[in-house]
């Protein structure tokens, strides 16, 4: 599904990826792990294209095409979904517009006829349930004065809706409460399938207690430092980084 | 007829302080003449490009400023046309004008001098109407002139509209509207203006608001090569309020410019102002607000927020927010920003696979929504919005 190899990247003229390597096949969730300023977040955005974020050297193939030449709505229009640490609030423009904007580019890509809003407020709803969100949230402005929690479940719909082939998850977790961290687990568990890959990116373990990841990476200094189950992010939990840091 | 020989007063300049980002180039030299009353075969024209009625408005057509009897609605009891040299002795408010009071009073000045017709609108008291003006320019000259008055607890819903006859064909257009609005009397008035891209608009707004009137008004400029609207209210009766919206969308060498002075000049007091301007392309946007709240209007409120949106490398927004007060006893707020597109909503919705183009759109859009929804009758707003989506394809969300 996703094949990348010695990745190297710059923020602002600062090295931040330093020759990242990962294999994720298909059906499979990878938690990545690893201290402030390892270079997570930065791998969600090289991913997923963002401006600013240069590929210095490396390749990033994803269901065998080069990911690192399509802009980033044709990323996603290809089955690429980021759930962002801080999600974007857009006063003004309608939370479900943008879904249907978004479900229905994806459709066209796939050569599929759009959607009307009739058929895909249906769907939406289904989601919204899972989610547990109140159907208010539809009509406000994407994430405009939401809490963080329905923030993160905002994301999390986003994904169901859009069915992406790879999902890489930026900190899903982090403001949650209890509750809310077992409700956006539950919405990134039903996803899961064969045919769909997940990167995880968290600082804690307490999200891999909901969503059981194939393998966890530790993240430090821009490349990956140690792979192994999930029994290594309970090793984390316990230790800390500096065990595998300071080499 | 030569400006020189229109009137002792001169034509305002970039160099009057209120006039510096308008487009006045070649109206030294432009023949103000009377506009020609409109044939038969130019009312026919305009019949063909009138857009669809809504039928909840009276329709009245201006073509040229001629009132149009074929092309408008029956005149309910209460409106009427007033040739101008009819007009009674003691009604010489637009004809004392011919020496302008300053600058700014300069086309409103010229409007009364060249227009033939005055159109007259009286609202008796607790009476209520809904109306649609439509000003139909369709060559050389054009001066629309409005005389409109609600006496006590009337209520007008206004509808106005300026277009061309054709996409090409260069007018000039000199609006001048008076409004008073009587105590406890209430106005909603929209206005559009969509002329062509070879079109010259200026237009006068003179508003007075008796105790408690109270006066929503939402406009909306997207047309004209050039266009400079003034607007001069005066709160002059106790506790009446405004809110005043404006949307200016200008694109390729558009120019579009707006004065709006509101004097607070009696207790109670309030207003809310509200300017959207985005330029793209080399347009240039200019908007100076300039509110006043004067020691006779303690309890007042001025709330003003100047928004401009810059989407081409060329395009220019010169804003100026003006809070002039002189008493103790008032609640003031004011902000202007010009800015671009947001970058992070901009990868947020690029990042859910929605085109850049697109993506754009919405989030143009959304920066006049807050503008748009104002418009309280939802046919006129869906009529906006639909007139607008070609300037923002995909952005105009159901």
């Amino acid at each position: 599904m996703l094949k990348i190899n010695n990745l190297h990247a710059t923020v602002a003229g600062k090295k931040v990826l330093d020759g990242l390597t990962l294999d994720l096949p298909a059906g499979q969730v990878h938690a990545i792990m690893g201290p402030n300023g390892s270079g997570k977040s930065t791998l969600a955005y090289v991913l997923a294209g963002r401006p600013g974020y240069e590929v210095t050297a490396g390749s990033v193939s994803f269901k065998d095409q080069d990911l690192l030449t399509l802009a980033p709505e044709a990323r996603a229009q290809a089955g690429v979904f980021l759930g962002f640490q801080y999600p974007v609030e857009i006063p003004g423009v309608n939370n479900v517009y943008l879904l249907k904007a978004a479900f229905n580019a994806a459709r066209k890509h796939r050569g599929e006829s759009e959607v009307d809003a009739f058929e895909f407020l249906e769907l939406v709803r289904i989601k919204m349930r899972l989610m547990q969100m109140d159907e208010a949230f539809l009509s406000r402005g994407v994430n405009e004065g939401f809490s963080g929690g329905e923030k993160k479940r905002n994301e999390i719909l986003q994904m169901l809706v859009l069915e992406p082939a790879l999902a890489v998850l930026d900190e899903t977790d982090s403001g949650l409460d209890i509750d809310a961290l077992k409700i956006v687990a539950q919405g990134v568990n039903t996803l899961r399938s064969p045919e769909r890959s997940m990167i995880l990116v968290t600082h804690y373990q307490r999200l891999l207690d909901y969503i059981k990841p194939d393998q966890v990476h530790v993240l430090a200094r821009g490349k990956i430092i140690r792979s192994g189950g999930s029994e290594l992010a309970l090793e984390l939990e316990a230790r800390g980084y500096d065990w595998l840091t300071q080499v | 007829m030569t400006i020189a020989q229109t009137n002792a007063h001169r034509l305002p300049t970039n160099r009057d302080e209120h006039w510096k980002y308008a487009k006045l180039r070649g109206l030294d030299t432009h023949n103000f003449l009377a506009a020609i009353e409109p044939t038969t075969t130019t009312t026919s024209a305009v019949a063909s490009v009138l857009p669809a009625k809504i039928p909840e408005l009276t329709r009245v057509v201006l073509i040229d400023g001629y009132f149009s009897q074929h092309l408008s609605d029956p005149l309910p009891q209460g409106l009427s046309i007033k040739v101008k040299n009819t007009l009674p002795d003691n009604k010489k408010t637009r004809s004392a004008r011919v020496v302008p009071q300053s600058v700014d009073y300069y086309f409103a000045s010229l409007n009364s001098q060249h227009a033939a017709q005055v159109f007259e609108v009286r609202l008796s008291t607790q009476t209520r109407y809904t109306l649609e003006i439509l000003c139909i320019a369709t060559s050389g000259n054009s001066y629309p002139a409005l005389d409109i008055e609600l006496y006590e607890g009337a209520t007008l819903t206004l509808i106005e509209e300026h277009l061309n006859a054709t996409l090409e064909t260069s007018t000039l257009t000199n609006l001048s509207v008076m409004l008073t609005v009587g105590a406890d009397a209430k106005i909603d008035y929209t206005r559009v203006q969509k002329q062509n891209f070879s079109a010259q608009y200026f237009d006068t707004l003179e508003i007075t608001l008796a105790d408690r009137a109270h006066c929503q008004l939402v406009s909306v400029a997207s047309g004209a090569a050039a266009s400079r609207s003034t607007v001069l209210l005066n709160h002059q009766g106790t506790n009446s309020a405004l809110q005043w919206q404006a949307a200016s969308l200008a694109q390729g060498a558009q120019v579009n410019d707006a004065y709006v002075r509101i004097t607070h000049s009696a207790p109670g007091a309030r207003t809310k102002q509200m300017f959207r301007g985005i330029a793209s392309g080399r347009a240039k946007i200019g908007f100076n607000g300039h509110m006043q709240v004067t020691a006779d209007a303690p309890g007042s409120s001025a709330d003003q927020s100047i928004k401009c949106l810059l989407t081409g490398v060329e395009a220019e927004a010169n804003v100026r927010p003006q809070l002039e007060i002189y008493t103790d006893d008032v609640r003031a707020t004011h902000g202007a920003t010009v800015g671009k597109l947001d970058n992070n909503m901009l990868f947020y919705m690029l990042s859910r696979g929605i085109p850049e183009v697109t993506a754009q759109a919405l989030l143009k859009w959304a920066f006049i929504a807050d503008v748009i929804a104002k418009i309280s009758l939802p046919l006129v707003r869906e009529k906006i919005q639909q007139s607008l989506s070609a300037q923002f394809p995909g952005g105009a969300q159901e």
